[in-house]
Order: structure tokens, then C-alpha cells, then sequence
């Protein structure tokens, strides 16, 4: 079906895209001032407006934290991601890239990975930060950071199907959390529980590996989904 | 000098075979049947709303909610898939330029996803840096961009932009051009050098499908009028009168 | 060469929708007559629990509900699967008709299961009871995919992009359910399996048998009727379709 010299550029122009899309969306993250940070200052904000909620009673507010953190991040990086192909939609360089006759797959691999490194990296540096606010040991920091790194890519992975999806709407916003946030229920409990296990004292392998292995997943499965999602958003 | 060899030395061929949209309960075209070989042009006229817009996004594979089909060399553009993608180049209405990159970084990366890899240009090894430099600084000379060049898009004047678009069309290595009122807020000065495009690459033996308003000087351009598809009233596929 | 006829077949509304119209007041006279049976035998001839009392009753519309429900959004992802790889419209529609009846399952199952917490557990939400906290989200997952039907002016499109998400949350869903299991750690086990001695008595579990076949039935019927009605909506236009009720109403 495919040509033969079709299949062998193949090998080249996937990390060609990927490595092309990469880079262009981290360019225009760095130029467009406050992209990267406005997540990020999100969280502080809920977190600070959870705790005069709470109350500041120290032992409160830890017993809540590992809950606060992670459903705060998990809103931060979803509200986030209305604007991953938004722009794209908007001035005509996602009609490109469908129209690329390299595979989409790796395109939109490097999309999202690039939106991952800047909700993602930011969450991990300022996680000493949340442990902080919230009377976490930090002794558990580490922990704290790589998990929600882990989980900023589950999120940024599982959460631009939704982004794909309603890109061609008006109501993003709100729809994106109606169709998102059930699927995000097992990050959510395996990012608490890797917290709440390490706060017991107990083993953290078996959270810490349920989230590696769904990242590989979504890593792996979503890209299709968004894939297909887009296409469905152009053709009208 | 001439940095394009033919855009193909086979003949090359676009045909559509019975086209039929509709567009929630109305019939947008019907019967669109067309035959366009290389080195010919296709301008699409009709008036607003006739589906100019939506009949050139069928071409391009981007509306797939159609019947009839499109086929390219024989074959269902459908089937080819990355292998027609790889002929097109398509601009629409809206230019598909990042408003945060300077000109020379969204022809960089327009060349990276959409433009030729060096397995397939025929010959002319774009892979090689230089050469892509050389090219790069063509295309944006081509369309009097070569000062603006390091300034974001975002601070350029709305023509600017559209240049910055047509600009891939000097990198552009595709037999089939597919382009959307290209000449929209574009100046006299850059409609002549358009047009000059347009003949090199129809000389050249490659394709060329569009809409405009602008008159045409190029007898190598055919037009396909959409107003003489449109539904009749009564017609076989006609909307039923309740 | 297989007979591929039938499938064909299914990718003509026309067709379909004769066809349906036959099968409807079967599907839905012996679906009810099944549930109306078992729904007697259970709640009248089965002896009452020797721990629940008479509570345990509600299973048999809480039991088949839910599983009905869980199969009905692998039904309709699977019908959105096949509408995109075969691109064909009626699979379109049989997804759109699934969603609303699965959607109202899952909230039957989430409100008997409401009813059979307060006798079981004293309360009638009780997070650490996973199954039904994971029947929630099955709710929740259910109300996405209805929102974005909605929120879609083109049916064709709101229909498919509705499919991209289904298929994302049938990749999900047992993630959910066996981290949700892992998350609570006080719930009753699966206790109906078929290959090993079954937990529960023989006899309570035949009329269970024969409700969950007859909310299968009932809900090919539920489904059949709002295909009816995605077909009417899609096809209003065609002279057919006009044929067919003329012809219907002489």
C-alpha cells in the first residue's frame, strides 16, 4: 500500500516533526510572556485560598495536603491545556500540520511533550514550595516532585484529548473538564496515595510505578486519540 | 538562476469524480466533475457561500464529508494519504504563521513538517544546510521580507503576514498548489510577483487550484464555476418541501 | 466468500429502520416478561438473607442495572469505533442512542445502591464501597460524552468526536475500577463468578440470571427507540424516509 521510499523517509521525518514541533511550541512558550507561569501561580493561589479555607492549624491543613496538592495541580495544568491547539486552531498552523505528510503521531508527540516540560518542570522546582505552605516534611519533597512530574505528563498526555476534541468549540473550557476529569481519576489516587504512603512510612513502589506505567501508556496511546480528535475539529 | 528542477517529469493529473456536499439541510454542490492536468491551473469562482472554501479544504483532505472522490494520478487521494500530503500545498484562510516567530522561524519549521525531505525532492538535497539557507533567504527576498525578517510576526502588518505565507511557496517543492484567496490584503506590487509565480509553476509543469477574486492573466488558468452546481429546486437530491 | 451481506445491510438506514420496527415489541414484551418474572420470583419466592434480612432484594435491580450499564459504554465505544474505521453512519447513530440509555442505567444503579447502603452500611453514601464510587464516575464518564454531543452544531462531527472520547474512556475505565479498588480497602468482593462455586446461593442467584437477560432485553428495546429517533433526525430529509411512514400510517 505505502511506498517503499515513502516507509524509509519515514524514519527520518518522524523525529524530524516531532523534533520541529518540539521546538517551535518551547519558542513560543518562552516569548509569550507568562505561558509557562501562569499555571504555576494558579497553584500557589488555590493553595493559598484552600489553606484560609482550612484554617491555619498546622495539623489540619497536612492531614489535607497531599489531596489539595494534587487536585490543584490537576486543575491548573487542565485549565492550561484550552490552549494548547487553540492558538494553532486560530491562525492556521494546525491545518498544516494535518496537512504534513509526515506522521502525526510524533507531531503531536512533541506538541504535548513541550507543553509538559513547561507546566510540568515548573510544578517539580516549586514543589519545596507547596511542601512548605501545606506542612509537608521535606524529607518527602523529593517524592512530592517526581510525582507530580510523572503526573504533570499523564495529565498533559490524557488532557489534550479533551483539548483536541473541543478545540473548534466555543465552550472549551468547562467541556474539557466535563469529558477530562473522570479519566483523571486514577492519577489522582495514585499521586495522594504515593504521598499519603510515603507520609505512613510504607513503601512507595507500587504508586510510583502505577504512574510510570500509566505516563508510558498515555505517552504511547493518547497521541492517537488527540490525533484523531483533531481531525475530527477541522473537518467542518 | 533557477533553484527548482520540474516539479515532476511524469504527468501528473487531479480528478474529481462526482462531487456531493451538503451542508446541514442544504445541498452546497452537486455533480462537480473536473479533470485538471499538470501545467494547468483551476481557479474555483462562485459566489459567497457557493463552497469555494469547503471544495478546496475537499482537495486538500482536510473536510472529508463528501461523496464522490478526488483522486491524484488515478488513485483516491483518500488511500494516498501522506503520499498525496507530500505533493499539496495548501494555504488557507488564515496563514498558519506563529505570531510570536520571526518570518525566517515559521519558514524554518514550515519547512521542517510540510516542505520536501531530501528523499523526495528529486535531486536537490534540501537537507543540506547551506543550501536551505540559500533558499530560505530567496523565499523571503521573493516576497520583500529580507528587513523584517527577525521581527515577530505578531508586529507585522496583516500583509505582511499573508507574504509570510506565500513565502513557502519559493520553498515549496509540491507538484499541487491548493490556495485560499491567496492574494487577500496583498499589494499590487506583491499580486505581480504572485502571478509571475503562478506561470513558473504552471511552466514547470506543476498544478495550481485557487480561489480569487482578482483577474487573472494566465491563460493557462481554466475556472470551474460552483453557482452552475448548486441545488436546483426540485432537483434529484433536492431539499423535500415539507 | 464470506456473505458480508448482512453488514451491508446494517449500513443502510432504510433497512434498519423496517427492521427495527419488527423487533421492537419483541425485544420489549419479553424483555419486560422476563423482568417482570424474575422481579416476582426474587422479591416473593427467594427466602430472605440470613444476614441482610429482606434488603438484599434491591439486587435485583441494583445487580443488573449496574452490569448492564458497564457493558452499554463498551457497546457504545465499540459502536464508535466501528463508525470510525468503517466510517460507517448507522454505527454513528447506535452510539448516540447508547449514550442516554447507559447514562440512565448507571444513575438507576447509583440510586438502588443509594437505597442498599443504608440498611447494609448505615448510610446511604459510603465512599469506601468502590463499586459504587466507580459506578459514579462511570455516571460522570457517561455525561461527558452526552456534553459533547451537545456542544457540537454538526451531528456527524459532535457524533465522532463523541467516539474518540468513549474509546478513551473504555481504555480507562478498568484503570479507574482497579485503582478505585485499590483506593478503598473496605468493599465486598465480586461475589457472582461463574467458574468457581458461586458465593451466593443458588437460588438467589437464578432470578439475578434472569433480570440481568431481561435489562439486556429491555435496553436493546430503549436503544432500538432512540435509534429510531437518531434515524428520523439524521435521514429527515430523504424520500424514503417519507415512503415509509406514509405507507406505515395507511
Amino acid at each position: 500500500m505505502t511506498h517503499p521510499a515513502a516507509m524509509q523517509a519515514d524514519n527520518e521525518s518522524m523525529f524530524r516533526i516531532l523534533h520541529a514541533i518540539f521546538k517551535r511550541d518551547l519558542r513560543v512558550y518562552f516569548r509569550t510572556r507568562g505561558a509557562w507561569l501562569n499555571p504555576l501561580i494558579f497553584v500557589l493561589l488555590v493553595i493559598t485560598l484552600f489553606t484560609l479555607g482550612i484554617g491555619p492549624d498546622a495539623k489540619q491543613l497536612a492531614s489535607n495536603a497531599t489531596a489539595i496538592i494534587w487536585v490543584v495541580a490537576l486543575l491548573g495544568i487542565m485549565l492550561s491545556l484550552d490552549a494548547l491547539f487553540r492558538s494553532d486552531y486560530e491562525d492556521g498552523t494546525l491545518e498544516q500540520l494535518l496537512l504534513s505528510p509526515r506522521p502525526l503521531y510524533f507531531a503531536i508527540m512533541g506538541k504535548v511533550a513541550a507543553h509538559w516540560l513547561v507546566t510540568g518542570l515548573p510544578m517539580l522546582l516549586a514543589s519545596p514550595l507547596f511542601a512548605l505552605m501545606l506542612g509537608i516534611p521535606i524529607s518527602i519533597v523529593p517524592l512530592l516532585a517526581l510525582g507530580l512530574f510523572l503526573g504533570s505528563g499523564i495529565l498533559s498526555f490524557v488532557g489534550a484529548i479533551g483539548a483536541a476534541v473541543t478545540v473548534s468549540l466555543q465552550t472549551g473550557g468547562l467541556l474539557i473538564a466535563l469529558i477530562i476529569l473522570p479519566l483523571y481519576v486514577p492519577v489522582i489516587i495514585f499521586g495522594a496515595g504515593l504521598l499519603q504512603y510515603a507520609l505512613e512510612g510504607w513503601s512507595v513502589a507500587a504508586p510510583l510505578m502505577m504512574l510510570s506505567g500509566l505516563l508510558c501508556a498515555a505517552v504511547v496511546l493518547a497521541p492517537l486519540a488527540i490525533g484523531a480528535g483533531l481531525k475530527i475539529s477541522m473537518d467542518s | 538562476m533557477e533553484y527548482k528542477l520540474p516539479v515532476s517529469s511524469l504527468a501528473i493529473q487531479l480528478e474529481l469524480n462526482d462531487l456531493h456536499c451538503e451542508r446541514g439541510e442544504r445541498v452546497l454542490m452537486q455533480n462537480v466533475n473536473h479533470c485538471l492536468e499538470g501545467g494547468q491551473g483551476l481557479r474555483i469562482a462562485g459566489a459567497n457561500g457557493s463552497g469555494k472554501t469547503t471544495l478546496l479544504r475537499m482537495v486538500s483532505g482536510l473536510t472529508t464529508d463528501f461523496s464522490g472522490d478526488i483522486r491524484w494520478n488515478g488513485r483516491s487521494t483518500r488511500e494516498l494519504g501522506a503520499l498525496f500530503r507530500s505533493q499539496l500545498c495548501y494555504l488557507g484562510h488564515a496563514p498558519g504563521v506563529k505570531a510570536a516567530l520571526t518570518p525566517i522561524e515559521n519558514l524554518q519549521w514550515w519547512q521542517a513538517t510540510n516542505g520536501s525531505s531530501a528523499a523526495t525532492s528529486g535531486g536537490v538535497k534540501i537537507g543540506d544546510a547551506q543550501q536551505a539557507d540559500h533558499l530560505l533567504e530567496r523565499a523571503l527576498a521573493t516576497f520583500g521580507l529580507v528587513s523584517y525578517s527577525h521581527t515577530p510576526c505578531a508586529r507585522l502588518s496583516a500583509g505582511q503576514q499573508r507574504r509570510v505565507a506565500l513565502a513557502r511557496l519559493v520553498l515549496s517543492q509540491h507538484a499541487l498548489w491548493v490556495l485560499d484567496e491567496p492574494f487577500t490584503a496583498i499589494d499590487q506590487d506583491g499580486v505581480v510577483v504572485l502571478e509571475e509565480m503562478f506561470d513558473q509553476h504552471l511552466l514547470r509543469g506543476g498544478m495550481i487550484v485557487l480561489t480569487t477574486h482578482q483577474p487573472l492573466r494566465s491563460e493557462r488558468m481554466l475556472t470551474l464555476d460552483l453557482d452552475a452546481h448548486r441545488a436546483k429546486a426540485g432537483g434529484m437530491n433536492g431539499a423535500r418541501s415539507l | 466468500m464470506a456473505n458480508w451481506q448482512w453488514f451491508h445491510r446494517l449500513g443502510s438506514p432504510k433497512w434498519l429502520l423496517a427492521t427495527l420496527d419488527r423487533w421492537l415489541p419483541w425485544l420489549l414484551s419479553l424483555g419486560l416478561l422476563m423482568l417482570v418474572g424474575a422481579l416476582a420470583w426474587g422479591l416473593a419466592f427467594v427466602p430472605p438473607d440470613y444476614k441482610q434480612g429482606n434488603s438484599f432484594r434491591i439486587m435485583y435491580i441494583h445487580v443488573p442495572t449496574a452490569v448492564v450499564a458497564l457493558a452499554a459504554y463498551y457497546a457504545m465505544a465499540i459502536a464508535g469505533a466501528v463508525a470510525m474505521i468503517w466510517r460507517m453512519k448507522v454505527a454513528d447513530m447506535v452510539m448516540r442512542a447508547i449514550a442516554p440509555v447507559g447514562a440512565a442505567l448507571t444513575f438507576l444503579a447509583l440510586v438502588t445502591g443509594a437505597i442498599w447502603g443504608k440498611p447494609t452500611w448505615g448510610a446511604y453514601w459510603v465512599w469506601q464501597d468502590a463499586r459504587l464510587t466507580s459506578m459514579l464516575i462511570l455516571f460522570f464518564l457517561y455525561l461527558g460524552v452526552m456534553a459533547l454531543y451537545d456542544a457540537y452544531s454538526d451531528r456527524r462531527n459532535g457524533n465522532r468526536a463523541a467516539a474518540v472520547v468513549a474509546l478513551a474512556g473504555t481504555v480507562n475505565i478498568p484503570i479507574i475500577y482497579k485503582s478505585v479498588d485499590w483506593w478503598s480497602s473496605l468493599h465486598q468482593p465480586a461475589s457472582i463468578k461463574f467458574t468457581e462455586q458461586s458465593a451466593i446461593a443458588s437460588e438467589m442467584l437464578q432470578p439475578l440470571l434472569l433480570a440481568i437477560i431481561g435489562t439486556y432485553f429491555v435496553f436493546a428495546a430503549m436503544v432500538i427507540l432512540q435509534l429510531r429517533l437518531q434515524i428520523v433526525l439524521s435521514e429527515g430529509r430523504s424520500n424514503w424516509l417519507a415512503e415509509y411512514a406514509t405507507n406505515k400510517l395507511r
